[in-house]
């Protein structure tokens, strides 16, 4: 049986170099997950005839002696919002499962292969992406691999679950107000939200075009930047994706924190959490030498004015579904789409104008620091089914609340590295690394630094 | 507004958008409208409305 190396930059230098082939260490990750994901619930497909056929591609190109790109043989999955050519794109819904299957595969996938990585399959997720928790009505939950009782965070429940329990080194998902931040949270992994407009969202099912951004998870920092160097580049057919340069992050995360200016956000941010995920980011804080505070204003109108364009943008994107099917959505997601359908307009272009009014708020505070620490979510992995979360010694609607730190940050597209703080034989909690717009390393640098330190002690 | 002002603004706006709310969907519908209203009303405290231009500003792409 072959031993799989746990990490993407091992995978890659054991194929490049000739120490394993990147067909058995494909072989090896499906039977796994043929195997295993019953209990864990992370693949809704698996394409085990097209990840053979790129493994072979890869040994073949390495047979000739053709140079390998940076991720040869590493397998991978995406979130089912992700085109792939030949499966319909199910965007964790009943309805969208039924559409023709896909004639190519999202640009991601496609850079994915160029760099040499391989397929393994389409993860779960929360309906059309409007979820916190990882469950799904249609498809069962994404189990936490921590423990199969307790939710993986969504709505990239399946890209957190497939790396955390070791089917994959690394994955890609989205988030629109947190759905790689709570699962990196969850499931004890890094995650990044790019820069808005960073990477291309071509050939992805949307949710809210406003605030919409894809982004990996990993096991490890290096695993992490490696996969966002691999598919960083501009395409013209999201018309958000910006003319930024490519700036590869890989080589700055050994730098670590020296001279970087960083501040614990405070007010807000430390109100409503768990007195562990307080103490998670103190950790974190007191790893870095961080000493300072800032208190991010108008947090609270910024996740207010996040649910609202999430709210309206997400209806009237499926509003002729919720007309002709509307029993056949997620119940946890229809009640939401058919309430934002009847928002007035004048709600939506005021959280767009106030969108403009807090980015001047974050740029004045990234003049005096160069990265925030916050927590990623108030507690750590809820247990499936529940409903309700204490917060401040009240029952509140868990649905509505597990955003609540990572909502304002992607209003205003800030780039976060997301990074697991674990106490051994404890569930993790997770600290969000912010940083200014198109400022990737400065996140991935931190997350290292804390990494290095560490903070994710199993 | 009352309760009865909001089901009503529900059932007057589903229908004209030829939306069908089932009546046992009827109460999460209007809770969630009803949390819509409370992010509304922090944002208009801030009088964006009119302080700023909104952000999903269009720029025309050439003809290539």
């Amino acid at each position: 049986m072959t031993t799989v190396p746990a990490t993407a930059v091992e995978i890659a230098r054991a194929v490049a170099s000739g120490e394993t082939s990147a067909e058995d260490i494909v072989r090896a990750a499906l039977d796994r997950i043929e195997r295993e994901n019953g209990d864990i619930g992370a693949f809704t497909d698996i394409t085990r005839e097209r990840a053979l056929r790129e493994a072979k591609t890869v040994d073949r190109a390495r047979a000739e002696g053709r140079k390998l790109g940076p991720l040869a043989g590493v397998p991978y999955a995406v979130k089912n919002l992700y085109a792939i050519a030949g499966y319909s794109t199910r965007a964790g819904s009943k309805i969208s499962a039924a559409d023709p299957p896909a004639q190519d595969d999202a640009l991601l996938i496609a850079r994915m292969r160029a760099a040499g990585a391989v397929l393994l399959g389409a993860l779960n997720m929360g309906e059309y992406a409007y979820d916190f928790t990882g469950e799904n009505a249609h498809y069962g939950p994404s189990r936490n691999p921590l423990d199969t009782a307790r939710m993986t965070g969504g709505s990239s429940g399946g890209s957190a679950a497939a790396v955390a329990a070791g089917f994959v080194p690394v994955s890609l998902g989205s988030d629109t107000n947190g759905s790689i931040r709570v699962p990196a949270a969850f499931c004890g992994l890094y995650g990044l939200k790019p820069t808005y407009g960073r990477l291309p969202r071509t050939g992805t099912f949307p949710f809210c075009d406003s605030l919409d951004h894809l982004g990996p998870f990993a096991r490890t920092v290096a695993d992490l930047a490696l996969v966002y160097d691999a598919v960083q580049g501009h395409d013209a057919s999201d018309p958000v994706c910006a003319r930024q340069p490519i700036a590869p992050a890989a080589p700055e995360i050994a730098k670590g924190g020296t001279g970087l200016r960083i501040a614990v956000a405070t007010g807000y941010f430390r109100q409503d959490a768990e007195p562990a995920a307080l103490a998670a980011l103190d950790k974190a804080a007191d790893a870095l030498g961080a000493a300072a505070e800032v208190e991010i204003p108008r947090a609270a109108v910024a996740r207010a004015a996040a649910f609202l364009i999430t709210n309206a943008e997400g209806s009237a994107l499926h509003l002729e579904r919720l007309r002709r099917r509307p029993a056949d959505f997620d119940p946890d997601t229809r009640d939401r789409f058919l309430a934002g359908a009847l928002l007035p307009a004048s709600w939506y272009v005021s959280a767009q104008r106030f969108r403009r009014l807090y980015e001047a708020d974050m740029a004045e505070l990234f003049r005096r620091f160069d990265v925030i620490l916050a927590p990623s979510a108030p507690t750590s992995a809820p247990k499936l089914g529940q409903k309700t979360i204490a917060i401040g010694g009240k029952d509140v609607p868990l649905r509505a609340h597990m955003g609540i730190y990572t909502q304002p940050i992607s209003f205003v597209g800030l780039p976060v590295a997301a990074v697991p703080v674990r106490e051994p034989g404890a569930l993790p909690y997770g600290v969000q690394v912010i940083a200014a717009p198109w400022r990737e390393d400065y996140c991935l640098r931190i997350a290292a630094t804390l990494e290095a330190a560490g903070l994710n002690a199993a | 507004m009352t309760r009865d002002d909001t089901s009503t603004l529900i059932d007057t706006a589903a229908a004209n958008l030829g939306l069908h709310i089932a009546p046992e969907w009827k109460d999460n519908v209007t809770m969630f409208f009803e949390v819509a209203r409370g992010m509304a009303r922090l944002v208009e405290e801030t009088g964006a409305a009119a302080a700023s231009e909104a952000a999903p500003v269009f720029t025309p792409r050439s003809v290539e």
